[in-house]
């Protein structure tokens, strides 16, 4: 289960790489500049180097003339009195049209995606611990994906209707009373995604276990399931995301400046057992709480 | 046997007798290292209630030229934060750098009564029309050069300013007589001020007061004229070199900093203190006071660092202390000795910052705020190196500014791009050059790739011309940007060693005087003995821009091009497939130049100035260019870009 997620993941964002990588093929790819921007080309020994130093830390990142210079290509442009559409701007013009359309496909993306898996996930966890079926996941999948599309779209859209306003009251609070405040805020705030993101993935756990494709029946569920257990909600979901956290940390601040940045392929296939990771730590979360869910009291079943 | 006269004895015990004493008399004092031109004797009350200034001014005026003097003007900053009606608030517009000024607690000064010492009465009358006066020519011809030297209409000046009325801020005293050439004239003159609430880096913030541009302040006498112009926003200042002797009375409790040494402090009975300030070869006095102030002291090669900080940004102390330190030290080293006994640094307050970032002469006044914007909390962090940045840059002014007396108004690229080029440098020793101002995970951002941003979003501006000709952010480009990536580009092509030497023969030529662009020009081309008209001409007079690009690449031929009119050698590196390569030199003057290799491997790429040598050229990216895709920087690339998207997928599908 875990490499069907692994390739689901890593067909659909090959898909939405596609465009970016053939226009920077056409654009940048015969300029040396490309390794300014590519990992770890810009400490080619070879190459040569400027008079000024480089930070080994900064090896990693894109150079930040770089990002100035593509930002502000049509003053440059303006100054040297070129067309309006000289070849550079044009292809400037053109990354950036592909940028915003991966920009807005990647969350639809996450959407199919996940309104796709979630119920295949969700039955093999629930008929543990019987063995893995790749028809009963496949039946699953398709089973509730019509559902999970919904639920998928109105949790879109009510993340932004409560995170979005949540979040810049927040930045106004600080702003106004001092940054001590972001000391209560930023948990506070922490606190309610990770309830939400619970309150998603129970509302997808209420319909599988109770076998229905009712979602605003399933969210009535979740949501009488969390008022009944939050501290049990909260003592999964949150070592899950510390988790997360620790996996990130180790990766970020433990290997990757360990990586030889110059052998791109090993970067390419640790940065995949990365991905792989978190799938797993996901999944784990998931199958945690399908089986407290699972556990639940009669009584409860019975009253919902 | 030897035997003394008796006269001889008598002379050798008056002296024994003599030295003792001798120790007890004042040590006379040091060589003056400027010509005093105009000297000023101040004792200044201070009202911390009412945050008003009322002192007795003694003005010491020499005429060192060769022109009779039949006037004296006299500036008076403070009357530009009066009412909205002045030039200096007309120009700021509601906001100035990120700041408002507030209508309830103005600025401005009265004079009450001016005379010549001998008690003959003088007149001071406010300067109403603004107009740039016909008696006075310009300072140095603004050539907006085309090649032929021609002004150029590409770039018009701004519309003359005129005042619909006078604001206050430029006024005239005429004399019963002119003061003929090396003579001297003393002024009297009993002013009140009110301080405003911090604006424009002058007033107070409840308890905490800098004082600055707060007394009537002579112009200087050039050219058979009054240099003087009315408080422009973009402006700062000019004045003579002279001796400062300042007397502030205030309450006890309260510490004070100020230009030059205290020498000494009486506490009175009522509750106050006079605390005395002595500044010798100084072109100006501020003064800081505040009742939180807390010290820090370092000796550095025995000069005295001494900052001024409130007990909220006790974590500056040493960060400030540092780069003082190395500030002091390798600008001395770099272009000539800070001749002064001490340096302070002055802290402002969080609800204050527009009272931070200014120079004057052996005082500068720091402050926490981030250039970026980002908070101080993120400075505190050590993410944004902005306060080591504003201490080095503010401390360069003591060279470029406060020894070097140029006139801001008129020509502000010159102290401005002198002492923030010095700051880069120093950055740049400090820390790494891709990292000097932004070093937080992967984000680093490099001081010079910021200024270099902020060029390119105008870089056809020239970098010459008066305060005024520029709206804020053109002032901001023309003044700091341009200036500090053009002498970059001018150090990497002279080297490093030839443009210290430049610098530091100019400031030892010009120090305690008053160059002009020229002068620097002079001395530029002197020491490099090469013909640098393409900075001047190109860059400082004309907004010339470069481009230099690799066009074209095939197998035994690479073509090279320039656009835009700026023309600087440069080098073109050729490499082959073998690994073998020719540096070629290219003077850059034709727009399109083919070099052909037919007897040679086929090339592999070509890369025009390789080493990045020019910072004007407005795109690097085109520097270069291989004759076949670069597969693998590509592919990290993608590789990169995917694993972001994987990572965004993840995040948006429920983590």
């Amino acid at each position: 289960m875990l490499l069907i997620l692994f390739a689901v993941n890593l067909a659909i964002a090959l898909l939405l790489a596609v465009l970016p990588a053939l226009g920077l093929a056409a654009g940048l790819g015969r300029r040396p500049s490309i390794r300014q921007a590519a990992d770890g080309a810009d400490i080619d020994p070879d190459a040569r180097t400027d008079a000024r130093s480089t930070s080994a830390a900064s090896a990693a990142s894109v150079d930040a003339w770089l990002v100035f210079e593509m930002l502000l290509a049509p003053m440059s442009g303006a100054a040297l009195g070129e067309e309006a559409w000289s070849e550079l701007t044009r292809w400037l013009r053109q990354m950036a049209s592909l940028g915003l359309l991966t920009a807005a496909l990647l969350p639809i993306g996450a959407w199919l995606s996940t309104a796709l898996l979630s119920g295949g996930v969700l039955l093999t966890y629930a008929e543990a611990p019987g063995p893995f079926r790749c028809r009963r996941f496949l039946w699953g999948c398709w089973h509730w994906f019509g559902a999970f599309l919904l639920l998928g779209a109105a949790q879109g859209v009510a993340s932004l209707v409560l995170f979005v306003p949540l979040v810049g009251v927040a930045i106004a609070a600080v702003a106004a009373f001092g940054g001590w405040l972001a000391w209560v805020v930023v948990p506070l705030l922490a606190l309610l995604a990770l309830l939400w993101l619970a309150l998603v993935d129970y509302t997808r756990i209420a319909a599988v276990v109770e076998g229905t494709r009712n979602v605003a029946r399933a969210f009535g569920g979740a949501v009488r399931f969390i008022c009944r257990r939050p501290l049990a909600i909260v003592g999964l979901y949150g070592p899950a995301i510390l988790l997360l956290g620790l996996v990130q940390a180790l990766y970020r601040w433990g290997l990757a400046p360990l990586l030889p940045l110059r052998w791109w392929p090993l970067v390419l296939v640790v940065r995949q057992a990365f991905i792989l990771v978190r799938l797993w730590v996901r999944l784990t979360r998931l199958a945690g709480a399908v089986a407290l869910f699972g556990a639940r009291p009669t009584e409860w079943v019975a009253s919902a | 046997m030897l035997r003394f006269p008796r006269h001889t004895l008598k002379l050798v015990l008056a002296a024994c007798l003599l030295f003792p004493v001798s120790c007890l008399l004042p040590l006379p004092a040091h060589a003056a290292l400027a010509t005093p031109v105009a000297s000023y004797t101040i004792d200044v009350t201070l009202d911390v209630e009412a945050k008003t200034l009322t002192a007795r001014q003694t003005v010491t005026y020499v005429n060192t030229t060769a022109e009779p003097i039949p006037d004296l003007v006299f500036h008076l900053y403070l009357n530009a934060f009066r009412d909205r009606d002045s030039l200096f608030l007309q120009e700021a517009g509601p906001v100035y750098r990120g700041h408002r000024w507030d209508p309830e607690h103005p600025g401005w000064i009265e004079v009450t009564d001016i005379r010549l010492l001998d008690g003959t009465q003088l007149q001071l009358e406010e300067i109403e029309d603004g107009a740039p006066s016909d008696a006075r020519p310009k300072s140095a011809e603004w050539r907006l050069s085309k090649g032929d030297g021609a002004p150029s209409d590409a770039r018009p000046k701004s519309a003359e300013w005129r005042l619909s009325k006078g604001d206050g801020t430029l006024a005239r005293a005429r004399l019963p007589a002119p003061v003929q050439p090396g003579e001297e004239v003393r002024v009297e003159l009993d002013f009140r001020a009110q301080l405003p609430r911090v604006f424009a880096r002058t007033g107070y913030s409840d308890d905490f007061f800098m004082v600055g541009q707060w007394f009537p302040k002579l112009g200087v006498w050039q050219d058979g004229a009054w240099n003087a112009y009315p408080f422009h926003a973009n402006a700062e200042f000019y004045a003579d070199f002279g001796t400062y002797d300042v007397a502030i009375t205030l309450p006890t409790g309260y510490v004070t900093g100020g230009t030059g040494l205290p020498v000494s402090t009486v506490e009175h009975a009522d509750g106050t203190q006079t605390v005395r300030y002595r500044a010798e070869d100084v072109i100006d006095f501020a003064w800081t006071a505040s009742p939180d102030f807390r010290q820090a002291t370092r000796e550095v090669d025995g000069l005295e660092v001494l900052y001024l900080y409130l007990p909220e940004h006790d974590w500056t102390v040493e960060r400030v202390l540092d780069a003082s330190e190395a500030a002091m030290r390798h600008y001395s080293r770099w272009y000539g000795p800070y001749p002064y006994p001490r340096i302070t640094v002055v802290d402002v307050p969080d609800e204050a910052p527009e009272a931070g970032g200014m120079e004057y002469p052996t005082l500068i006044v720091a402050g926490t705020m981030s250039m970026l914007g980002l908070g101080t909390g993120v400075t505190r962090a050590g993410f944004d190196r902005s306060l080591e940045l504003l201490v080095a840059h503010e401390l360069g002014h003591q060279w470029w500014q406060s020894m070097v007396g140029f006139n801001e108004a008129e020509e502000p690229w010159l102290d401005e791009g002198l002492t923030d080029y010095s700051a880069l440098r120093l950055m740049e020793t400090l820390y790494p050059a891709d990292a000097s101002l932004v070093d937080a995970g992967n984000l680093h951002i490099g001081y010079l790739d910021a200024r270099r941003m902020e060029y390119l979003l105008d870089p056809a501006l020239p970098m010459y011309g008066r305060a005024w000709d520029f709206g804020e952010i053109e002032y901001g480009i023309a003044a700091y940007s341009k200036p500090v990536v053009s002498l970059r580009t001018l150090e990497r092509v002279l080297g490093e060693e030839t443009m210290l030497d430049i610098l530091s023969s100019f400031f030892q030529r010009y120090r305690f005087a008053h160059p002009t662009t020229d002068d620097f020009r002079a001395v530029a081309e002197e020491v490099s003995d090469r013909d640098l008209s393409w900075f001047f001409d190109g860059l400082v007079y004309d907004g010339r821009v470069l481009n230099y690009a690799v066009n074209a690449i095939d197998e035994h031929s690479v073509t090279v091009a320039r656009q835009g009119d700026l023309v600087i050698p440069t080098e073109v590196l050729v490499t082959f497939v073998d690994g073998s390569t020719v540096l070629e030199r290219w003077d850059g003057v034709q727009s399109e130049v083919t070099f052909a290799y037919p007897d040679r491997p086929p090339v592999r790429s070509a890369q025009v100035d390789p080493d990045r040598h020019l910072v004007v050229d407005l795109r690097w990216s085109d520097n270069g260019l291989s004759r076949r895709l670069q597969v693998f920087p590509w592919l990290a690339l993608v590789g990169r870009i995917l694993y972001g998207l994987q990572n965004a997928l993840l995040a948006l599908g429920g983590l």
